[in-house]
């Protein structure tokens, strides 16, 4: 079996980094992407500056990986931006950047992906929701709501997919201390927690275990499932 | 450039060995509608690798399932021939 090609989005920081550094150590080739530049180089992973809600940047992500490899197993689709705010103080600005990066980003990557997938009838898709989306939090309306379509996005995606080996799964994390959350106050992390079963915080190991989950091989029966970490 | 020598007949013979459809390729070949060899979603498939031969030779990229020419009442997918008409006059629109 020759390696695996992954592609991850958002891979600068938070669990999108993380994700990079456990697929090369499974021995993965890995491509990722960001805005901003990295500060760190890892053998195996190739880095490209692009904006997910980029169309031409989406596009020459998979030219270059069309020509060096010709394939693509895994598509993770993690790049992700927050807004939380009452909705009555939230400008339209934001709703733009939130939707623009979070699902028309999603989009673009599964579309590209399924059109390289399709090739070797095989491929798994991973998108990443949140647990705000079942819990409905006040204060998140365009994050949740966001993270909500993608949901959607992703169980039509499994059914249009389905013909051609391509699984696709979300994920939907507890809060985890990455920079994401980092301007949220304290008690409403709290307050959120306190509504999941299990009464604690996620930790990226926790995303980890259930993407290796929807990667398996032997997961090609499991298609446009959620799975919501905390117990929802 | 010939479009159906180039384009439309290398990605037809392709699809005829790894799918094992038995047509000839020859113009009036029926790709989609009444009568036609493919499904949809070998049509999906067919439009995606047409268009990534149309990149590989012009570097354009081309989309060829608008909204518009699906809902075409003549559908530029029906033969060989209105396929490559088709592509002629969209590549003609990118220059
Ligand atoms: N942390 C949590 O509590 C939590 C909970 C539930 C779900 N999630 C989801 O998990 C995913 C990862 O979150 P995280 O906590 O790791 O966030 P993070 O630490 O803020 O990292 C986000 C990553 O995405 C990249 N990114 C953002 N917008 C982008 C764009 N338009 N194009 C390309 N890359 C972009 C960022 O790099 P650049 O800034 O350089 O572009 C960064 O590498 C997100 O989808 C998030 O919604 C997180």
């Amino acid at each position: 079996m020759s390696d695996k090609i992954t592609l991850i989005t958002g891979t600068r920081k938070g669990i999108g980094k993380a994700l990079v550094e456990h697929y090369i150590k499974k021995g993965h080739i890995v491509i990722g992407c960001s805005r901003s530049p990295i500060e760190w180089q890892l053998e195996g992973y190739t880095h490209h500056i692009a904006d997910v809600s980029n169309e031409k940047d989406v596009l020459s992500i998979f030219k270059q990986i069309r020509n060096d490899f010709g394939r693509l197993d895994n598509l993770i689709n993690n790049a992700g931006i927050a807004s939380m705010n009452h909705s009555l103080l939230t400008p339209k600005q934001t709703l733009d950047k939130v939707f623009n990066t979070n699902v028309m980003g999603t989009f673009l990557f599964c579309r590209e992906a399924a059109k390289l997938m399709q090739k070797n009838k095989y491929g798994r898709i991973v998108n990443f929701s949140t647990v705000a989306v079942p819990l409905k939090l006040a204060g998140e309306a365009v994050y949740a709501a966001s993270k909500a379509a993608i949901v959607t996005l992703t169980d039509v995606l499994a059914k249009e997919f389905a013909e051609f080996g391509i699984t696709v799964n979300t994920v939907g994390p507890s809060p985890i201390e990455t920079d994401l959350i980092k301007n949220v106050p304290k008690h409403k992390i709290e307050e959120l927690i306190n509504s999941q079963t299990l009464k604690k915080l996620g930790t990226i190991k926790d995303v980890i275990n259930i993407i290796d989950f929807f990667l398996k091989e032997e997961s090609h029966s499991i298609t446009g499932q959620k799975l919501y970490l905390g117990g929802m | 450039m010939n479009i159906i020598e180039e384009i439309i007949y290398p990605v037809l013979q392709e699809f005829k060995e790894e799918e094992e459809f038995d047509y000839e390729l020859s113009p009036e070949l029926k790709i989609f509608g009444d009568g036609a060899y493919f499904d949809s979603i070998t049509l999906v498939r067919f439009v995606i690798a047409v268009q990534d031969k149309i990149s590989e030779l012009t570097d354009k990229t081309l989309i060829l399932a608008t909204p518009q020419a699906m809902s075409r009442s003549n559908s530029p997918f029906r033969t060989v021939t209105t396929l490559s008409e088709y592509i002629d006059e969209l590549l003609a629109e990118a220059k």
